[in-house]
């Protein structure tokens, strides 16, 4: 990583193409899988977005912590739901309908089977039922904005949501080993 | 392009030897003097002396690079000398700043080096960005990476950033004043215990 870190502070320098400018590159060795996507200015940035929160140096520098649920009190949270749980439910027919809460260029480098893009950003209450004949489960990288959209629904009467723990992180951690993480 | 790095008095030619040295840049026509001239003028700041700090000096060092700022706290352990190939057995217990300047400086006598062994943090983070043309993140915690990225745009510099877990690399360049996003748009938020290992 370091060389080809060592590539584009060359040709930065030279101006021989801005290729990388705006792009991630994820490579896995086990693999030998290269793939480059598209970093995209986020409008919600807090940074370079169109509110930013950090305006001036005096603002910069803070690491973005969104406190934490005890994870034994996540397990044992009923709309907490785990990897585990959640492919056995798919497999045994629940009706489940897969809410991905992630942005473009996430959900471009992965996502769960079947399941349907709804970024936090932009997700409409009125486009999901309270009906309790399914069960709606979000997820996102590492499960903090689903918690999030899951208190969100919550407060709007949706009892049929969950939350998925660990998010997609959790899932290629334990069930789906090949997929790409970041 | 949207956007060059303004690299300054390139009226300087290069010597008899640095022709020489620097033959099969001169070579590409992508390079050639005035290239190799640029990064003669250059400065680029490596932050983190370590598994990706080392490989980044070594090769800017090699290139022709003017002046390399590295950043670092930490001394050489034993530990580290199975990937940061900068440091070596005579080294340890020196400070990584130290070591990898020796390395580098071996490699080509020619070359700048600015030692800054205190950590980054929010009071000389953007006071020291400010001086150079590129920024490397080699840093291997978050605090460091936010850090750095609010830097570098604060600064206007372009960012090249890159991490690496187990078998899995990362690199990215970020310039959001030039084009696309920052290391925030990537990673809006982070959890507590926060894992990135070098």
């Amino acid at each position: 990583m370091g060389l080809l870190q060592s590539t584009e502070v060359l040709k930065l320098i030279l101006g021989t193409g801005s290729e990388m400018v705006g792009q991630l590159l994820l490579y896995d060795a086990l693999e030998v899988d290269f793939r480059k996507i598209h970093v995209p200015h986020e409008t919600t940035c807090q940074l370079c977005g169109l509110n930013p929160t950090i305006k001036a140096w005096s603002d910069a520098g803070k690491v973005p912590v969104i406190e934490e649920v005890g994870s034994d009190k996540r397990e044992n949270n009923a709309d907490q739901v785990s990897a585990q749980w959640l492919r056995e439910a798919l497999q045994n027919g629940k009706q489940i309908r897969l809410i991905d809460v992630r942005e473009s260029h996430e959900w471009d480098i992965c996502r769960l089977k079947g399941a349907e893009h709804h970024p936090v950003s932009k997700i409409q209450t009125e486009n999901f039922s309270k009906d309790f004949g399914e069960i709606i489960v979000f997820y996102c990288h590492r499960g903090l904005r689903s918690q999030r959209t899951l208190r969100f629904f919550q407060e709007l009467g949706y009892e049929n949501c969950r939350s998925l723990i660990g998010g997609i992180d959790a899932w290629a951690e334990a069930i789906e080993p090949e997929m790409p993480r970041y | 392009m949207s956007q060059e790095i303004p690299i300054e008095n390139l009226s300087q030619g290069l010597s008899a030897e640095e022709v020489k040295r620097y033959s099969r840049h001169l070579s590409l026509s992508e390079v050639g003097p005035e290239g190799q001239q640029k990064l003669k003028k250059s400065k680029v700041l490596i932050i983190g002396a370590g598994g990706l700090g080392c490989p980044v000096g070594l090769y800017l060092a090699a290139a022709g690079v003017g002046q390399l700022g590295v950043v670092d706290h930490d001394v050489v352990e034993i530990s580290n000398l199975q990937r940061q190939i900068g440091h070596s057995e005579k080294n340890l217990g020196l400070r990584k700043t130290e070591s990898l300047a020796e390395t580098i400086t071996n490699i080509n006598s020619k070359l700048r080096v600015e030692l800054i062994s205190e950590k980054l943090q929010h009071i000389n983070a953007l006071q020291i960005v400010q001086k150079y043309d590129v920024i490397v993140d080699c840093s291997d915690n978050f605090p460091t990476r936010y850090l750095v990225n609010d830097a570098a745009f604060f600064a206007n510099k372009p960012l090249v950033s890159a991490s690496v877990h187990k078998f899995q690399g990362q690199l990215a360049v970020f310039w959001p004043k030039s084009k696309g996003g920052c290391y925030r748009c990537l990673y809006p938020t982070t959890l507590p215990e926060s894992m990135a290992p070098t």
